[in-house]
């Protein structure tokens, strides 16, 4: 027995002690599984996932030469890894085993019998078997390192990350500005005043650096460029002596970047003499010595708006405060600080600090200090009397900013940056093991502000976690993961789409005749959302072994099966499904008429997965994602607003009612609110009873198919999907009602045209307009105004037959 | 093929099986309440012990992770164990006062209340470790651990705050026994941020 | 315990190999020099084992010996043991926690001492035993804890 695909897909039913089996009737499950022709084997286990059942499993794919296989248990966010690593020995890999969730979204969750449950499952394994049919797994991808490990920025966690990847034998490349490290040192306070005690030890770093045979200096003017993907980089820069630019090939980038320290304004009194920064401050002490008379160091951090800073810039002050009051007694230093900030010393430092005499004084925060001539004002926070600090220098705290020689070099590298902000992402880790870009490449305080120790920890973690993976790919053993997007070069056009709406930024230009165009995918760092996919107008882009086609198969396979009142919903991992398996996980009941498919996240719904559900016989289709902003994959919620709206629109052209498709927030937190969210779409849905199965009904349908598949469609429809950088959910349209209008048109024309061709390539004769008019009980104007422009662009022949006009199909 | 018994009754099994494991294989129920199947097994709740005679000696041992041995002779439903079963729930019913599956389960073993002092009414986490397990297992975000030790012994995310390590998957959530994982969950997770350095975020 | 400064994290880091096992050995060299572990230090130790951190933590917060917030330079250990307890021992712990303003178990603002209760000490024929830093006193009374508290205060003042 097997399928169209050639594929054996064995079925397993899963007893899982009291929890299914006295609940569904698995008995008569697994006679009409071993009928169906789609299944290759079937068989009932008291526990799948215990080392019997696994045993089992192993054997039976041996037995029968499975090469897919099913297991209807629990849920697949937990156990679903455990089958996979386990079978991957008997040949299976990631995509080829699948899980339906017989437990918490049949048996528990309802008071029917054990034979309507059993009826439940069956529908929704015959879905996931025609998933795992439509599945055509690919190779593993191998992914090499070739070249080295280049470290580039120049901010100073270079040599730590230097070190780091020397101590572990990873050849590397250092592109900096200058050739005389000693020299970096010198200048290093303009990035980290205050922080001399640590340059010892940097020396020692640098000079390990410089003696080691792994790294490579190379002068370079500015990066220019970046291509390539990880394993394999292209960094163009600059020629510092004007030549042409010099391209070098890497495995991977790591880019240290430094941020800059801005002086504080005069709306503190900053004059560059007597109130002067942390930066100044330590220039003059080590060119003009330190300063007698009354040095105030005050931590202004929270009046500049910014309290996170205090800490750091209240350890550079003690660093200088200790300086000045060990080499020039008579200079009486104190720290003026914020009440709301604790003073940043270990125990030992505080003695240090009464021994050495520096004072520290609290301010009460909620009145802010007044610099005046010789003194500041305050309020004591204690005696809330107020009082006035005297002060011959005032050092103010430093004003962080990423600086633009970073921004530079980020902008180079792809990463985004907003005003006001550092460089560090916060993406939600969809794969704990994912190889985000970001977060490998990125350190220094350019990233967040930071002290130079860590700073300095930053390189090495970063050059740690690069080294992992680059000693894993020289062990040839770095593979790509599996379900990530790839794009197809043949039908690719280079529009960018994909590219401007991925979150993750795998998506990466190559060259091409004309310019780079994004054509590639780091499979590395894609996170596998999927929304690329399901936007991209010529269907270049595929996500692996988790496809368009398995989603529409599965869809299809389900919605034959539903009865005219239930309905198919769409959960993602992060929200939905995780939802619903929670209202399971605790028993609570709802109504049955729900039948849920699992995807990591809707975002990777092509719309015409949404218009497959209806065109097979569903009534309704609700697509469950998580709460508004937070979208693990970020913005696949928004996207799928758009998509789900797109639905509508054609619903309502094909004359059936809006509300049969819906999105739904979901927080897998609150089970009871999901079951709202479900009773109450299955009664919507249930109110409007089914979509007859005419065959009027059944053309529009088609026709809705085709148009969700049409470019064109696509193209506008992808014009309006929410961009990274749009703040407003659900989209950021200045003119959202005229778009909705043009959009509306656009739909109108391509719903008439694609049926119209739908009509010529079923019958295969030539129609004239009143019989297309007629057929598709449309007015003849606008079905006139299609065949025209369908004319015109040649897609369809008109020719004459007494004196009328015909249209027919051009082959 | 080892062989041995359970509650008189011939069994197999393959070396590297658990008691458990060849136990539900079998089709007979032992409870649990800090097993799952999808971690390593720690031992925590000691109510899957069953007892193993030999000639006029008993042991109480924990099944699930008793590796099976020929000739073993195990009872999964003696007066012993049941005994020592209707302590644990009686201890748990003392300390997670505010947990129906406690109660539930309390209640199939004939324990209706308890002797021992309640501290804190609300209490439903039985220190099962389920959550931290998952999450460093099947998740590898380790993002919570066990906090403390004795009494003070909690669940949560280092420094007890928010940790963005926590990747919001909700596993923990799923595999808790009660519902102590959905109060807490709130403390861990935090809000999810999805900032590509753009946005109020 | 004598304040000390400049003490070099990444030094005491290389004392130990790169490896999980390497863990307690850590905080416990963390712990001695700085008597506590601070965030930084932690994630230190961390990044360097390749521990996560919630492993650490769990570690850090099980153990006694490890403190995570800051520790007086002065320890004072009131034992509350049995034979302590019933010469009076409670009333030695309220004195000492009413005359330094802290509760048992935390540390003054000013980092110059901390109050802790311990089980016992098992120098029973001594009690009520207080120890400070690493000295035994025995046979505690009103007048001994004020010579105490003097002596400290007067070494934390006049410390070179």
């Amino acid at each position: 027995m097997d399928n169209g695909n050639g594929c054996k897909i064995g079925v397993f039913l899963c007893e899982c002690g009291r929890r299914i089996a006295p609940l569904v009737d698995l008995k008569g499950l697994e006679q009409k599984l071993a009928q169906d022709p789609a299944v290759s084997y079937v068989a009932t286990l008291p526990f799948a996932c215990l080392t019997p059942g696994l045993s089992n499993l192993r054997q039976a794919v041996a037995a029968n030469g499975l090469d897919r296989l099913l297991v209807a248990g629990c849920e697949a966010r937990i156990l679903l890894k455990k089958f996979e690593g386990e079978l991957l020995s008997a040949g299976l890999d990631e995509g080829q085993v699948d899980m339906v969730n017989l437990r918490d979204h049949v048996a528990q969750v309802s008071d029917l019998s054990p034979e309507d449950k059993a009826a439940k499952g069956f529908k929704l394994i015959q879905a996931a078997v025609a998933g795992l049919a439509a599945l055509t797994p690919t190779v593993r991808e191998k992914v090499e390192f070739k070249g080295p490990v280049m470290v580039l920025g120049g901010g100073i966690a270079t040599y730590s990350a230097a070190q780091e990847l020397s101590r572990r034998g990873i050849e590397s490349v250092l592109a900096v500005a200058t050739d005389e490290w000693e020299d970096e040192i010198r200048m290093l306070h303009e990035h980290y005043p205050g922080e001399r005690h640590y340059y010892d030890r940097l020396k020692e770093i640098m000079k390990e650096v410089d003696a080691s045979p792994y790294i490579r200096r190379i002068t370079v003017g500015e990066l220019t460029g970046l291509t390539g993907r990880t394993g394999s980089y292209q960094a163009t820069f600059s020629d510092p002596t004007g030549g042409p630019p010099r391209v070098h090939e890497v495995s991977a980038v790591i880019a240290c970047l430094d941020g800059q320290m801005l002086n504080q304004g005069s709306n503190f009194g900053h004059d560059g003499r007597n109130v002067i920064c942390h930066t100044e401050a330590e220039e003059m002490m080590w060119t003009l010595g330190v300063p007698e008379g009354k040095v105030l160091f005050w931590i202004n951090d929270y009046e500049a708006g910014h309290p996170e800073y205090a800490y750091l810039s209240s350890r550079a002050a003690w660093s200088m405060a200790r300086y000045m009051r060990s080499h020039s007694p008579r200079t009486q230093v104190t720290i003026f600080y914020n009440h709301n900030m604790s003073i940043p010393l270990s125990t030992g430092e505080r003695a240090a600090s009464r021994q050495l005499g520096i004072t520290w004084v609290p301010y009460d925060g909620s009145l802010r200090p007044t610099v005046q001539t010789g003194y500041v004002t305050y309020c004591d926070p204690v005696s809330h009397l107020e009082c006035e600090m005297p002060w011959d220098k005032l050092i103010l705290s430093p004003r962080r900013s990423v600086g633009h020689e970073a921004l530079k070099v980020a902008q180079v590298l792809g990463l985004e940056h907003v005003e006001g902000h550092f460089l560090e992402q916060h993406k939600q880790r969809v794969r704990p093991e994912m190889v985000g870009r970001a977060e490998t490449i990125l350190a220094g305080s350019a990233r967040y502000p930071c002290d130079l120790h860590e700073s300095l920890r930053q390189g090495r973690r970063a050059a740690a976690g690069v080294a992992e993976i680059a000693a894993t790919a020289a062990r040839g053993e770095l593979y790509a993961p599996r379900m990530v997007c790839v794009v197809d070069a043949s039908k690719c056009i280079g529009c960018g789409l994909c590219k401007e709406i991925c979150d993750c930024g795998g998506i990466e230009p190559v060259e091409g005749p004309g310019g780079n165009i994004p054509r590639h995918v780091d499979p590395m760092v894609c996170t596998g959302g999927g929304t690329c996919a399901a936007a991209c107008p010529y269907h270049a882009l595929t996500q692996q072994n988790n496809t368009t086609a398995q989603r529409e198969a599965r869809v299809a396979a389900l919605a034959r099966g539903l009865a005219a009142d239930e309905v198919l919903a769409f959960g993602c991992a992060w929200g939905g499904l995780a939802a619903a398996d929670n209202a399971g996980v605790k028993g609570l009941k709802y109504d049955p008429r729900l039948y849920m498919l699992r995807v990591s996240c809707i975002g990777q719904l092509d719309p015409s997965v949404m218009a497959r559900a209806f065109l097979e016989g569903a009534g309704g289709l609700l697509l469950i994602g998580c709460p508004p902003e937070d979208c693990h994959h970020s913005y696949g919620l928004d996207h799928t607003w758009s998509r789900v709206n797109l639905l509508k629109k054609l619903l309502a052209l094909c004359g059936f009612d809006r509300r049969r498709i819906a999105l739904a927030h979901a927080d897998l937190n609150e089970p009871e609110e999901y079951i709202r969210t479900a009773e109450a779409f299955v009664s919507q849905v249930a109110a409007l009873g089914p979509i007859e199965r005419t065959p009027d009904n059944l053309e529009k349908l088609r026709g809705l198919y085709s148009t969700v598949n049409n470019a064109r469609v696509r193209w506008v429809l992808g014009a309006s999907l929410r961009r990274p950088w749009e703040d407003v959910y659900p989209g950021n349209q200045r003119n959202a009602l005229i778009f909705d209008r043009d959009f509306m048109g656009v739909l109108s024309e391509e719903f008439i045209r694609a049926r119209v061709a739908n009509l010529l390539s079923s019958e295969h004769r030539p129609f004239q307009l009143s019989e297309l008019a007629a057929a598709l009980k449309e007015d003849e104007a606008p079905v006139m105004e299609s065949l025209r422009e369908m004319v015109g662009e040649g897609l369809i022949g008109r020719m004459h037959k007494d004196g009328v006009a015909h249209y027919v199909l051009r082959s | 093929m080892i062989k041995f018994k359970i509650n008189d009754q011939q069994v197999q099994a393959q070396p590297g099986w658990t008691v458990l494991e060849t136990a539900r294989q079998h089709g007979i129920n032992i409870p649990t309440l800090c097993y799952h199947e999808a971690v390593e097994p720690s031992g925590a709740c000691r109510l899957c012990v069953v007892e193993l005679r030999e000639g006029d000696w008993s042991k109480v041992v924990i099944s699930c992770m008793y590796p099976v041995a020929e000739g073993l002779n195990v009872y999964t439903d003696s007066q012993r164990v049941k005994n020592v079963r209707r302590w644990i729930l009686e201890m748990l019913l003392a300390e997670c006062p505010a947990s129906k599956e406690i109660q539930a389960l309390a209640a199939e073993y004939g324990v209706g209340s308890t002797r021992f002092a309640v501290h804190n009414p609300e209490e439903q986490c039985i220190l099962c470790g389920l959550c931290s397990r998952v999450c460093a297992q099947v998740v590898g975000a380790n993002a919570i651990s066990t906090v403390g030790r004795g009494v003070h012994k909690q669940i949560g995310a280092p420094y007890m705050i928010p940790t963005d390590k926590c990747v919001a998957c909700g596993c923990c959530v799923t595999v808790c026994p009660t519902g102590a994982m959905r109060s807490r969950f709130d403390a861990v997770r935090g809000v999810p941020k999805v900032v590509l350095a753009h946005g109020a975020r | 315990m004598k304040p000390a400064i400049d003490i070099d994290l990444d030094e005491i880091m290389e004392r130990y190999p790169g490896r999980p096992e390497s863990l307690i050995f850590l905080m416990q060299d963390v712990q001695a020099a700085f008597s506590y572990i601070s965030p930084e230090a932690l994630t230190l130790v961390c990044d360097y084992t390749g521990v996560p951190m919630s492993q650490a933590y769990a570690v850090a917060t099980f153990y006694q010996s490890f403190s995570l917030e800051p520790r007086g330079e002065h320890e004072i250990k009131v034992c509350l043991g049995t034979a302590c307890h019933l010469k009076g021992s409670q009333r030695i712990v309220d004195e000492l926690s009413r005359r330094l303003g802290v509760d048992a178990g935390q540390t003054t603002e000013d980092l110059k001492y901390t109050l802790e209760t311990v089980n016992c000490l098992g120098a029973c024929a001594l009690a009520p035993v207080v120890v400070a830093d690493e000295d035994y006193l025995a046979n505690v009374t009103a007048k001994k804890l004020n010579k105490l508290l003097k002596e400290l205060s007067q070494d934390i003042e006049e410390r070179p």
